[in-house]
């Protein structure tokens, strides 16, 4: 048991310190949210004036999309990474070793809910600085931070799934429009009782990152919403597990055929 | 001048056969602003009923406006990747 959580903190460890060494890879999911955070809580904040919106800060209300958005950059760029090894050989080599097949798979996913962490607490650095209060208090950041760990393993797992399936960045490349179809069709932007288009309100009430953003929103503007907590806790482990069998199928799979 | 014409209708005939025939450049550059644009008419047609919003045909048509331009700016993108 202790050397598989060895073997699983030196592979995790492998996959922060690989992010890590690109600053490409580490700049992006960091900058690319905070600008689109600014963008749309500048060109927004008229509509906290509508009658029945949460908040009179579009800023806090629209910073629980960050923390969306980067836990799906990271594992896209760390799944592409994942998929890298596939190609080059490193994780037929590695199947060589005493190394398990589960171990592989768990490493790679702790190494991205270390990333996703470390982002998350930039978010929240960044949303304090420019007068974000939370709600819910310091013990609601900690349950953000958890919150955050879920929801990327979720993607994490879901990308590893991918890279294991495909073994090709490109097609690893290729999920992050199909994760972003997601994003922009969820309550991203508006809270769903008050999106006005029917088919819309629908598709967002369906769409489980609509849970995952209104979890994480509700610790920053309402407080202790235990139902919003519950629905994104639930949408969050409900895409980690269905990820994780998928990945572990796929891991076995790739390793018979080496 | 004559021959100058000549070169840059060529050079544009090029350039509208590999956008044209080819998936790549083609499909993103109609999907994306028009997916932008059914997300947000779609979640966003509220702001309409914002006090002081006078766009006088109304969201979608104010949100058309901001999909033409990324329109041009996605097509200007897959020339540049083509050279």
């Amino acid at each position: 048991m202790n050397i598989a959580l060895l073997q699983t903190a030196a592979l995790g460890h492998r996959a922060v310190v690989r992010t890590a060494r690109q600053p490409a890879n580490v700049v992006f999911p960091l900058v690319f949210p905070m600008l689109l955070l600014a963008v749309n809580s500048g060109g927004l904040q008229s509509a906290t004036r509508l009658p029945g919106f949460p908040t009179d800060s579009f800023l806090a209300f629209a910073l629980a999309v960050p923390f969306v958005q980067g836990a799906l950059l990271a594992t896209i760029n760390a799944n592409v990474e994942f998929a890298r090894d596939i190609q080059t050989g490193f994780l037929n080599r590695l199947a060589l070793t005493p190394v398990r097949g589960i171990v592989l798979l768990l490493g790679q996913l702790g190494g991205l809910m270390t990333i996703a962490v470390i982002q998350a607490v930039f978010y929240l650095v960044v949303g304090y600085a420019f007068g974000v209060r939370l709600a819910s208090g310091v013990g609601g950041a900690f349950m953000l931070l958890l919150l955050e760990i879920v929801i990327a393993l979720g993607f994490a797992a879901l990308g590893s799934w991918a890279a294991l399936r495909t073994g090709s960045t490109e097609a690893v490349q290729g999920l992050f429009p199909v994760f972003f179809v997601f994003l922009f069709l969820s309550s991203m932007n508006m809270p769903r009782n008050l999106i006005q288009a029917d088919w819309f309100r629908w598709v967002a009430t369906v769409n489980p990152v609509s849970y995952l953003v209104e979890a994480v929103r509700s610790l920053v503007i309402e407080g202790w919403n235990w139902e919003a907590l519950a629905l994104g806790f639930a949408a969050a482990g409900a895409l980690s597990v269905i990820g994780f069998v998928l990945s572990a199928h796929a891991l076995y799979r790739r390793l018979e055929r080496t | 001048m004559k021959d100058t014409l000549a070169v840059a209708r060529g050079v544009s005939w090029r350039v509208l056969h590999m956008f044209f025939t080819n998936p790549a450049f083609l499909l993103p550059s109609l999907a994306f602003p028009l997916f932008f644009f059914t997300a947000f008419v779609g979640g966003l047609s509220r702001i309409s009923q914002v006090p002081g919003f006078d766009f006088p045909t109304g969201y979608t048509a104010f949100q058309f406006v901001f999909v033409l331009l990324q329109a041009s700016g996605d097509d200007t993108v897959s020339i540049v990747m083509m050279r």
